[in-house]
């Protein structure tokens, strides 16, 4: 799946592109990397989107690599308005997706956060939830190109399912199918260049 | 340019929305206590029930009796060694180790010693209770039970809980290997015949008295009164890791991790070290038969070490036990010797049959692959293996091609 992600985005793009020729809208593209902050410590991301753009808004969709805690690939639709004229914008946006395990775990190994130090098998990651909401402003913007600072609230999840040997209080271990869901909330300071 | 700055760090404001949250979806096993007179109470023949975590086994005219790790005995009927039937079940809670003598039968019940009437295995009934004489089984499975109660079984409990992700957390209780221990010994006396047991044991009938092992004791109870038994003594064995007991005519073998320990119990109340024989640190079963000790080592789990392997000891003087020749073995556990066929269980190579006839050229026979054997006992021509997935007949009298007559597998 993580490596049919550019395809797909690329697919969706162009889609776009071809949309907003037909359209009357204007095209638009963005580039930028971010530093998210959560309680795993900091992290790096990418993103690429591009999208249409219409009276202030702009709609598009975008992908890149999350390296936060569970590395991964989102894949989103990211919604933007700007306010206000000139070459300082004040920008509101929101992007809603899907996050995309960018590894998976060996087949059989252990949960480390775990008081006991458990081994498992059949471990898997699987894709959860991307979404974030924020302000920003758009500065040094030229006719074709910007530069963007936004701060977000970021959310992503992801859940894990393993096999866990359950130690039954007597005489062994019995299996059991267990999972961890976990929500990784963070605030993302984003510098983007507008193409 | 004030309300931008504000816009734009207020969500840093939401500390306690940046925190990393997990649910998790959890199981343990809960226990369910009885006060110690239900639970002795409830303890008589019961229904048969299907085999879960199978332990050690011991042979008596005819019936096995077959222990259910903490849980209780089944009584299976193998007066018919072709066609053994599961016919009961005797609960006791936090049983791991027993033994038979004449129509007794002792297990261990925690802390406590019973002794269970089994003249009619289909109407078995306790006759006498030695309290306390197994302290180091007041903790059981990383739980101390209440005070004056008893846990009689496990719950299992599968829940969902939320939390901060800080990524400790107790998830389970514990990981253990789950391996067996299996027992027996097989020494008569006093008039009442004593049963068979395997190599594993912890529990070992020597003329009238019972010899048990713990990690660092050897206890001593009289028996001469087979349905009411009484401790005797206690015996610290220094640095001892002790983990299963042989008796061979007056001696005991004790099998520890790091040695075989041999003991002359001619004064039968006060048996005295005679020997050591050191090894790498490993598990190791031991039988005795003659002039020779048969010694498995095998490493992995908590018998760490890195050596797995047949020890062939000269015993002849007790004194001074002579290493007469070692064979490499996959994952050895428990064995048992008839006539000259030594059976042993290789862990998950299953049964290994070698030809004992000379003990400096000990030869292969054949291998019974297919299961996880731990211990088995053998009955002229049936060998009973406990293995992981159940309990096998494996009939050897072709010792070159032993096959599996008859199975119980675990919960069938």
């Amino acid at each position: 799946m993580t490596k049919s992600v550019p395809a797909i985005l690329c697919l969706l793009f162009c889609s776009l592109m071809g949309f907003a020729q037909q359209q009357s809208f204007k095209p638009w593209g963005a580039l930028d990397a971010g530093l998210l902050t959560g309680s795993s410590g900091p992290a790096l991301d990418v993103r690429l989107q591009g999208g249409v753009a219409k009276k202030g808004w702009k709609w598009g969709i975008g992908g890149g690599y999350d390296a936060y805690r569970f590395a991964s690939v989102p894949l989103y639709a990211q919604a933007r308005k700007y306010l206000g004229t000139g070459g300082s914008r004040l920008i509101l946006l929101g992007s809603l997706g899907a996050s995309i395990p960018a590894v998976q775990p060996p087949s059989q190994g252990v949960i480390f956060d775990d008081i006991w130090y458990s081994p498992v098998r059949e471990q898997r990651y699987h894709t959860g939830l991307y979404a974030e909401a924020g302000a920003g402003v758009s500065f040094f913007a030229k006719k074709k190109l910007g530069l963007e600072l936004t701060l977000l609230y970021n959310r992503k999840t992801m859940k894990e399912t393993f096999i866990q040997q359950v130690y039954n209080g007597s005489d062994g271990n019995e299996e059991a199918e267990n999972w961890n869901k976990y929500r990784m909330n963070r605030l993302v300071l984003r510098l983007g260049v507008r193409i | 340019m004030k309300k931008l700055i504000a816009i734009l760090f207020f969500p840093a404001l939401l500390t306690s929305c940046l925190q990393d949250t997990v649910i998790r979806k959890v199981t343990y096993f809960k226990p369910v206590y009885k006060t110690t007179e239900q639970a002795r109470a409830d303890i008589k023949t019961a229904s048969p029930t299907a085999l879960s975590a199978p332990g050690k086994i011991f042979y008596r005219n005819g019936f096995l009796f077959l222990n259910e790790m903490y849980r209780g005995i089944h009584i299976i009927d193998a007066r018919n060694i072709n066609a053994p039937k599961n016919v009961a079940f005797i609960k006791i809670p936090g049983s791991v180790d027993l033994a038979v003598r004449g129509n007794t039968l002792y297990a261990d019940m925690y802390t406590d010693l019973v002794a269970l009437d089994i003249s009619d295995p289909l109407r078995v009934k306790p006759t006498h209770f030695e309290s306390g004489v197994f302290p180091e089984n007041y903790y059981q499975g990383f739980w101390r039970g209440d005070s004056g109660k008893i846990a009689t079984d496990w719950q299992r409990v599968d829940t969902t809980i939320r939390e901060q992700d800080y990524g400790w957390f107790t998830k389970e209780f514990a990981v253990a290997d789950g391996g067996f221990r299996q027992t027996m010994s097989n020494s008569a006396g006093g008039g009442v015949s004593n049963g068979i047991g395997g190599s594993m044991a912890r529990f070992a009938l020597s003329r009238d008295r019972l010899y048990t092992v713990s990690w660092s004791d050897l206890r001593v109870f009289n028996t001469a009164i087979p349905e009411k038994p009484s401790y005797i003594k206690e015996i610290r064995i220094q640095n001892g890791t002790i983990e299963t007991i042989f008796p061979y005519n007056n001696f005991l073998f004790l099998g520890s991790m790091t040695g075989m320990y041999v003991f002359d119990a001619t004064d039968k109340d006060n048996p005295v070290q005679k020997s050591k024989f050191e090894h790498a640190r490993v598990c190791d079963p031991v039988i005795a038969d003659g002039n020779l000790a048969y010694v498995t080592l095998r490493s992995g789990n908590e018998c760490v070490g890195f050596t797995n392997q047949l020890e062939v000891v000269d015993i002849t003087e007790v004194a001074r036990p002579k290493l007469l020749k070692t064979y490499p073995m996959t994952n050895p556990h428990g064995l048992a010797k008839d006539g000259h066929m030594l059976l042993i269980c290789d862990g998950r190579d299953g049964l290994r049959i070698l030809d004992a006839t000379d003990p400096n050229n000990v030869k292969p026979v054949s291998v019974l692959k297919g299961f996880e054997s731990f211990d088995v006992i053998a009955l002229g021509g049936i060998a009973v293996v406990s293995a992981k997935d159940g309990l096998h007949f494996v009939n050897y009298i072709n010792p070159a091609n032993p096959f599996i007559t008859h199975s119980f597998m675990i919960n069938d």
